[in-house]
C-alpha cells in the first residue's frame, strides 16, 4: 500500500495513542480553540498542553495560527483521514484474506470426508 | 470489528480445526493458497517459522485492472502452536514502514475463531513503548472524522 508522502502515519498513529491527544482533537475538530481553552477541561499546564500540541503538530494533525498574542489550533482534517483510509484499506484486505482461507480449508476438509 | 480503534482487528470463524488453520498461515505450500488478494495469485512463498525467522509472500497480477505486483514480508516475533502468531508487516520497495500483524486461534463450537489484529508501530521497541495508550477506551476515529465533516 502506497502512503501519502505528506504525512507519516507513524507519526499520526504514535499523535493517536494518547488519549488526552484524542480528546484535544474532538476539541478541535469543532472549532478553533486557543492553548488556554484546550488546558482548561483537562486540568493540564499550558506547557503540557503545549507538549501534547507539538506531538499533534509534528503528526500535522493540528494548524496552529498566531492571532495578536494568542495561537488558535484547528484540525487537519486531512491528516486524520490518512489513517482512517489505512485502517479501512487493511480491514478490507484482512476480510477478504480470511474469507480466501476459510473457503480454502473447508474446501480441503470437504474433500477428505469423502475421500 | 469495532471501529472504534486506531487499530484493525477483524474476526472469523473457520469450521475447521485449530492446527489446521494455523498450518495455512505457516507453511508456504498452503500460504500460496489464500494469501493473494482478488484474482492475485501467490508466486512464492517462503516461512521460516521460528522467532526471529522470515516470511516472504510474493504476489502477482492485476487487481481493479492494474498491474499489482507486490512482495510482502517480515520476521515472526512470537509463535506458540495452534494458538498464536505475531510477525511484522511490511511491503518491499514501499515507503510505508514496518507494522504488526497478530493472529489468534480459540477454539469454538464447530470450528476455530480467528482474530487478526493489525497494528501500526514503526520498531517492536514503539510498540512497547506505546502499549499502554492502546490497552484503553479508544476514542472514535471514525466518528470523529464524520462529525467534522458533517459540520463542513
Amino acid at each position: 500500500m502506497v502512503e501519502s508522502s505528506a504525512y507519516s502515519l507513524d507519526l499520526i498513529f504514535q499523535a493517536l495513542a494518547d488519549p488526552t491527544r484524542r480528546a484535544i482533537l474532538k476539541s478541535v475538530s469543532r472549532r478553533e480553540r486557543t492553548v488556554t481553552e484546550l488546558a482548561k477541561p483537562f486540568r493540564m499546564s499550558l506547557a503540557a498542553v503545549s507538549k501534547h500540541l507539538k506531538t499533534l503538530g509534528r503528526a500535522k494533525l493540528i494548524n496552529r495560527r498566531k492571532r495578536g498574542s494568542f495561537y488558535y489550533v484547528s484540525l487537519n482534517a486531512e491528516a486524520l483521514m490518512t489513517a482512517e483510509q489505512w485502517i479501512a484499506h487493511y480491514e478490507k484486505f484482512w476480510k477478504a484474506r480470511l474469507d480466501s482461507l476459510s473457503r480454502v480449508l473447508e474446501k480441503e476438509l470437504k474433500k477428505n470426508e469423502t475421500d | 470489528m469495532k471501529p472504534t480503534d486506531t487499530r484493525v482487528q477483524i474476526k472469523k470463524i473457520i469450521r475447521v480445526s485449530r492446527d489446521k488453520v494455523f498450518e495455512a498461515w505457516t507453511r508456504p505450500d498452503l500460504m500460496k493458497r489464500w494469501y493473494a488478494p482478488g484474482e492475485m495469485t501467490v508466486a512464492a512463498a517462503t516461512s521460516d517459522l521460528r522467532v526471529g525467522g522470515g516470511y516472504r509472500i510474493e504476489m502477482r497480477g492485476k487487481m481493479r485492472g492494474e498491474d499489482s505486483d507486490g512482495t510482502v514480508g517480515g520476521k515472526y516475533i512470537s509463535i506458540v502452536p495452534n494458538e498464536l502468531l505475531t510477525f511484522t508487516w511490511k511491503w518491499e520497495g514501499d515507503r510505508s514502514p514496518e507494522t504488526v500483524v497478530t493472529v489468534e486461534l480459540k477454539d469454538v463450537n464447530g470450528g476455530t475463531e480467528v482474530t487478526i489484529t493489525h497494528e501500526r508501530f514503526s520498531s517492536a521497541e514503539s510498540r512497547k513503548k506505546h502499549e499502554y495508550g492502546w490497552t484503553g477506551c479508544l476514542e472514535n476515529l471514525a466518528s470523529l472524522w464524520r462529525e467534522y465533516e458533517q459540520r463542513q
